[in-house]
């Protein structure tokens, strides 16, 4: 028997004691919202390294035969390694190991550009090879990005497209649904519900970036994809990503024990996915006032999972690695 | 023999009959205090740094560079103390960014290498305040032509960029030390007194708008550590805010204050991130070399409100009753705990200082790529400030503190 089984017996038979129904109730549907929640991640994760196998077999193929369509499919397959990793941003267990792997996949953010510097230097001292943290996306984003030779490409991306496969199976490691299974419940609740408090902290924390409502000025270089000009995009799509796992997931369980914010919840993430700027902040284009109307109610949804989700759930989240400024 | 036993036993009773009456509002009463003790002598040690930088603007020489470099060291180690007060309390934390914001752009202050790594985009980056009496921003021209205090508080985070930062310590500390070019070898900033030289000697040009400079972002500092010191004083308006307050709420302010520093500044922002990226832009005290004592005293200012002590400038201590009062009376095996992980995250980011001090490996020799025993070092740190904020939550939970940001506790939405 395992333990999650034996998790369910134990609930059950409590329930069976005497447990108001209305407690059961929600007891059971705590257990099948993190059953759901483990599911949930252990597909991500899967998906995740799948798309990162495949993206290293085509960076092979790209640099045995270097070709225009070869690399317009590898930053195609870049993107896709970009939107398979956005789930999980941020809700990797612990939170150093969680700033750890965060670095090693997308190093963000990077106010003054080390990641240009660190391969600008590897490039003019060729083979030097890079380091595990500066072997990630946004890495990659300059390699395939920028105005260099496919010869420049090719001799530093194989080695960091290894070391970020390596980083990418540590991620999967440690997001198995018998890792997380293993957990304390106590710990599993808080750090599944921690995993959303921290996907929309750190959507805030990117959108801020490139928006000052302070300044009422956008900051196209802060975007966490800005060579590749996708940064208000990913950040759309990641917000979608987060809405459907919170639809799927989070929104019966909540609704079990409080209604009202689930409903609340699902409206605010209705109201803001159409809103999010779908024009990049270095856009001649770029709208000011669509940035201005979009970032109070993605600090008003963030605020529900910092505060009301947890205080409704009674799960208290604890410090974190956006604490601080 | 009886009656020793009795008086004994009579003391027990009484020292178990204090301790008991330990209040939530006396912790709260002395946090205030010991803040007001931490900003008064930030603000002492600041009056002598100006003193010092006065006596290298009119005497430059290498004596009177080095005493003024000593009396930023010197001033810096309570200025650390306090950032603990920053994160629970909004009166502080609107307030700093004026003091200790970093990372910078320096070339925005003064002269720079031609290779320096600035934040992307930033229109302010090379502006260089020392060299120029006027500054063009898109539309807007800035006079630069008197450099005072009001001045220098304008330009920060000018046209938006948060790296414009034109005034604190780290602007005081660069216009001390300069430049750290070194990387991740061993050195500091090696800025030259005849920077402040008159007449001929002068090296880099603009010596005496650079004196000014450094005069008036001193007396800057100087003025904003007065102004938080009459907050915290007795009857001060944050002081009585803070203890009209639900006691339960400024408790709340006291641990995310800590836990903010503890896991998400000190060990992430300030440590971790340096150490993954190996990159001494992410070092705290960059141009002096002081990250070593900058991390040290950021962990003793935490302690400090935990055990409700603080050392002052004058070589007294002052304590009082202390949330470890409080945890020991509801948990004393919580409290003997989280007494051990607040002394062994001390004992770690000693080493931090011994390394340096002792050992000449400094914080940015400590993060170069290929030192795996400063990455030990710099890891076993950050572990312990992981175990000192499990000590602040659990300590959180023993007093019955739920939903630990202050900000956002009772919120309405």
């Amino acid at each position: 028997m395992n333990k999650q089984f034996l998790r369910g017996l134990t609930l059950g038979v409590l329930g069976v004691l005497g447990l108001s129904c209305a407690s059961a109730y929600a007891k059971t549907s705590q257990t099948e919202w993190l059953q759901q929640e483990q599911i949930s991640i252990a597909k991500a994760s899967a998906n995740l390294l799948e798309q990162a196998h495949s993206y290293q077999q085509q960076v092979e193929r790209y640099c045995a035969e270097p070709s225009v369509q070869g690399l317009l499919n590898t930053q195609q397959m870049w993107k896709q390694n970009y939107l398979a990793y956005l789930p999980l941003q941020s809700s990797a267990l612990g939170p150093l190991v969680d700033l750890k792997l965060n670095w090693a996949i997308s190093y963000w953010p990077d106010k003054k550009d080390t990641t240009g510097r660190k391969v600008k230097a590897a490039l003019s001292n060729a083979p030097a090879p890079l380091s595990d943290t500066h072997s990630n996306l946004r890495v990659h984003e300059y390699l395939l990005f920028e105005a260099i030779s496919d010869h420049q490409r090719c001799s530093l991306l194989p080695g960091t497209i290894s070391r970020y496969v390596s980083a990418i199976e540590q991620v999967h490691g440690g997001l198995q649904s018998s890792e997380l299974a293993a957990l304390e419940i106590a710990q599993l609740r808080s750090d599944v519900l921690n995993s959303y408090r921290l996907q929309t902290s750190v959507m805030l924390r990117k959108y801020r970036a490139m928006y000052s409502a302070k300044h009422q000025r956008l900051r196209p270089y802060q975007g966490e994809a800005w060579r590749a000009d996708i940064s208000a995009q990913l950040l759309a799509e990641q917000l979608v990503l987060l809405h459907n796992r919170y639809e799927q997931d989070l929104a019966l369980y909540l609704s079990s024990v409080d209604a009202k914010l689930a409903k609340q919840v699902s409206g605010q993430f209705n109201d803001l996915v159409p809103l999010m700027p779908s024009q990049e902040p270095s856009g001649d284009n770029a709208s000011l006032e669509a940035w201005q109307l979009a970032e109070p109610k993605l600090a008003k949804l963030d605020s529900l999972f910092a505060n009301q989700i947890p205080q409704a759930l009674e799960i208290e989240l604890g410090f974190n690695n956006n604490d601080g400024d | 023999m009886h009656l020793f036993k009795l008086v004994l036993g009579s003391s027990v009773l009484l020292a178990n009959i204090a301790y008991a009456e330990v209040k939530q509002n006396d912790v709260v009463e002395h946090y205030a205090e010991l803040a007001h003790a931490v900003y008064s002598d930030s603000l002492s040690s600041a009056v002598t740094l100006q003193t010092a930088t006065q006596q290298l603007i009119n005497a430059p020489s290498e004596q009177s560079l080095n005493a003024a470099k000593q009396a930023w060291l010197d001033a810096r180690r309570f200025y650390q103390q306090s950032e603990v007060f920053r994160f629970g309390n909004p009166v502080v934390d609107e307030w700093e960014g004026q003091l200790n914001a970093w990372p910078l752009d320096e070339g925005l202050i003064d002269y720079v290498a031609t290779d320096y790594q600035y934040e992307l985009g930033n229109p302010g980056a090379t502006a260089n305040i020392v060299a120029n009496t006027s500054l063009q921003v898109g539309e807007d021209t800035v006079d630069l032509t008197n450099i005072t205090p009001e001045l220098l508080a304008s330009l920060n985070e000018l046209a938006g960029s948060e790296a414009n930062v034109a005034t604190g310590y780290h602007a005081i500390e660069f216009l001390l030390w300069g430049q750290d070019l070194h990387g991740t070898k061993a050195g500091a900033g090696e800025r030259a007194y005849t920077d402040y030289a008159k007449g001929d000697t002068c090296t880099n040009g603009h010596c005496e708008r650079r004196a000014a400079y450094l005069a008036a972002v001193t007396q800057l500092l100087i003025d904003d550590l007065s102004w938080m010191s009459k907050q915290w004083q007795k009857g001060g308006d944050y002081q009585t805010k803070l203890i009209a307050e639900p006691s339960e709420q400024a408790l709340r302010r006291m641990m995310f204050g800590m836990g903010s520093l503890s896991l998400g500044e000190l060990a992430g922002e300030r440590m971790k991130v340096a150490l993954e990226a190996n990159s001494t832009e992410d070092e705290h005290d960059c141009f002096s070399d002081n990250t070593h004592n900058s991390h040290y005293y950021n962990n003793q200012g935490i302690s400090n409100v935990y055990f409700g002590q603080f050392k002052r400038l004058d070589g007294s201590t002052l304590s009082g009753p202390s949330l470890n009062d409080l945890v020991k009376q509801k948990d004393s095996a919580v409290a003997a705990s989280n007494t051990k992980m607040f002394n062994q995250s001390m004992a770690e980011t000693a080493k931090l200082v011994a390394s340096a001090e002792q050992s000449g490996v400094y914080f940015d020799q400590l993060i170069a790529a290929s030192n795996t025993d400063g990455h030990a070092l710099i890891n076993g740190t950050i572990l312990a400030l992981v175990e000192q904020t499990r000590a602040i939550e659990a300590s959180a939970k023993v007093l019955g503190i739920e939903n630990l940001n202050p900000d956002t506790a009772d919120h309405e939405f």
